[in-house]
This record gives structure tokens, C-alpha cells and sequence, in this order.
């Protein structure tokens, strides 16, 4: 578990590159497109010069929307490749 | 002194770059179109990739590397890096140039050259890839390298002593197991795992690992097609149906349409 804070605030940059590299397969040529970028940033955002708790809760809800967003996309693919090639 | 176990299997992956399996094709002028298509590495291979992983990461003992090898443009070195990042150690980049059309015996044949280069037990591959649905790469190489197949696997298990694998085939009625003495080429199912997500840190970690770049002519390798494209048509737009108001008119238009 992070200490100090600053390893907290480094630890919450390092999960918002990180989603930022995620988000870019959210939309898949989905019309209109889900601005998730800019929800991005306004999540993050809400946090800027918060208390240390405060972080600490920031990070778990962001951790745990990195799994959903990976099961996601496994789902995604696998319905895909199961109508296309199962019996 | 511990003795050391002789049975160290090196694992090869190969994977290939296919247009991305949520993209809409579009096609004209008889191709498909390519040009600022997102790419990826096709389905299958990444299941091939995690299987791989997964042994490893079951028999630590037995496999000492896993390679992930591709034949394609210079583009392509970005699967290698995914499946670097997803576990595999090295990878081998056989590049072509942009637009040369790849056939599924030239890719046996260079798979087939670099086995006896650097003597790999066990090959797993994607039982086929969404562009071309050739199927063939998986049977074409066991055929070359004289060694035992098993396709469409859907569990795969590596005896203890490293010698012996089984593997659960899916066929039309049900799973056919069988047991094969390595070396090996097995190509993957869908249901056979899910493959992991290449994280951000993780594709970091992978910039570091080896990537052995080779040229066609490194391999002896002819490349000249053995087929003909004669034409590519996109298949016939859907017509919409019409929807019926009660269970008499479902009757009255079956019948007009001679099936009742």
C-alpha cells in the first residue's frame, strides 16, 4: 500500500497513462462516438489537489474500472470470434 | 549438485498481423481495403501466445523459451511487441515489404527453416487467421517437419517429463483427445483460453526484449505466389424483412411464399 503521497499521486499518473492507453480501443468505430477521453480527464480531474484518502479511494475506483474496461474487451472479441467461427 | 533436467523445451509462436477483427471491411477495386486500417495481431495467435505463457508458467522447469516469430511489413513489429508483452522472450521478425502477398506455404516453409535453425520442441499457432481463413499454415509445417499435429486444441497438457503432450481436439460431435510425443505442433481453438491484455507497463517491458530481424533471403525463402486473385466482392447488402401484425398474417405470407 502507498505511503506518502507523493508515491500516491504517482501511482494515480501512472493508472491515468495507463487508461489513457486503454481507452483508445473503447469505441471501435461506435457511432456517435463515447466521448471517453474527456470523461477521462474530468474523472482525474475531480481528484487534483485532494487528501490522501481521498487518492487512495481515486486509485481503487480506477483500478477497478482497468479490469472491467479488460474483461470488457475480452468479452467483446470473444462473442465475435463466436459467431463467426463456432458452430 | 543438482542435475540439471535435460528436457529444456524451447516453444515458437508464430503469429501473424491481420486487419483488426472490429473493423467494417470494406472492399473495391476487387481488394479489400488495407491502407489506414487499424491492424492487430489476429485472434487466434493471441490465444496461441497465452497457451504458451500458461505452459510456461505451469512447468517452469521444463520450458526455457518462448519465441514469437511473424513474417510480415516492417509494421508488424508491433504484434511482436503485444506478444512480448503478454510473455513471450524473443521474437523473430521476418520482414517483407509493404504489399507482398504472403502465402501460407511460404510461411510453413520459413517456419519449417527456422525450427531446424534453432531447434524448437513444441510449435502452437492459431488454427487460422480472419483475413485469409486459409487454415493450412499448422498442417502445411507438421507435414514439412514430419512431426505430429493436433488442431483445433482445446486443452492442452504437457507431461511432467517434458516428452509427452496431450492435447483435447475439437471436432464435429464432441473432443477427441489425443496423446503425441514431442516434438510437437499444436494450433489453438477458441475455447482453448483467454488470452491476457497486454497492459501498458507491460508493452514498456517489452521494448527491451530481443527482436532478431531477418530477410527473406536469410531463410532461402520464395515468396513467389502459387494463386491467383482473380476477385474480391463484397458479399450482397441485407434486405431489410417486413414485420407482420398478427399470427394469420405470419400464415398468409408463408404461404404466398410456398413453404406451407
Amino acid at each position: 500500500m502507498s505511503l506518502t503521497s507523493s508515491q500516491l499521486r504517482f501511482r494515480a499518473r501512472q493508472l491515468y497513462k495507463e487508461l489513457l492507453y486503454m481507452s483508445r480501443e473503447y469505441n471501435q468505430g461506435l457511432l456517435p462516438d463515447y466521448p471517453i477521453h474527456e470523461r477521462l480527464r474530468r474523472c482525474f480531474g475531480a481528484f487534483v489537489g485532494a487528501d490522501d484518502d481521498k487518492v487512495r479511494e481515486g486509485i481503487k475506483k480506477a483500478e477497478f474500472i482497468q479490469k472491467e474496461l479488460e474483461a470488457l474487451y475480452f468479452l467483446r472479441k470473444y462473442r465475435a470470434m463466436k459467431r463467426r467461427f463456432g458452430e | 549438485m543438482r542435475p540439471t533436467n535435460v528436457n529444456l523445451l524451447k516453444v515458437l509462436v508464430p503469429i501473424k498481423r491481420t486487419i483488426d477483427y472490429a473493423v467494417k471491411i470494406r472492399v473495391s477495386n476487387g481488394q479489400v481495403e488495407t491502407n489506414n486500417v487499424k491492424h492487430s495481431m489476429n485472434p487466434f495467435c493471441e490465444i496461441a501466445v497465452e497457451e504458451a505463457v500458461r505452459l510456461r508458467e505451469k512447468h517452469k522447469s521444463l520450458i526455457t523459451s518462448i519465441t514469437a516469430i511473424t513474417l510480415g511489413p516492417p509494421k508488424a513489429l508491433d504484434i511482436l511487441r503485444t506478444a512480448l508483452a503478454m510473455g513471450a522472450d524473443q521474437a523473430i521478425h521476418v520482414e517483407v515489404k509493404e504489399g507482398t502477398i504472403v502465402e501460407p506455404l511460404a510461411v510453413a516453409k520459413a517456419l519449417q527453416k527456422v525450427v531446424e535453425r534453432d531447434g524448437y520442441d513444441f510449435v502452437v499457432l492459431g488454427k487460422q487467421a480472419i483475413d485469409d481463413d486459409a487454415s493450412q499454415v499448422g498442417g502445411v509445417l507438421a507435414g514439412l517437419l514430419g512431426w505430429p499435429q493436433a488442431n483445433f486444441a482445446s486443452k492442452v497438457e504437457l507431461g511432467d517429463d517434458g516428452k509427452k503432450v496431450k492435447v483435447a481436439r475439437e471436432i464435429d460431435g464432441g473432443l477427441e483427445t489425443v496423446e503425441m510425443d514431442l516434438p510437437v505442433v499444436v494450433t489453438t481453438d477458441l475455447r482453448l483460453n483467454e488470452p491476457r491484455y497486454a497492459s501498458l507497463p507491460n508493452i514498456m517491458k517489452a521494448k527491451k526484449k530481443p527482436v532478431e530481424k531477418l530477410k527473406p533471403t536469410d531463410l532461402d525463402l520464395d515468396l513467389t505466389p502459387r494463386l491467383e486473385t482473380i476477385n474480391v466482392t463484397a458479399p450482397p447488402a441485407r434486405q431489410g424483412g417486413a414485420k407482420v401484425g398478427s399470427v394469420d398474417e405470419v400464415v398468409a405470407k408463408l404461404k404466398e411464399a410456398g413453404v406451407l
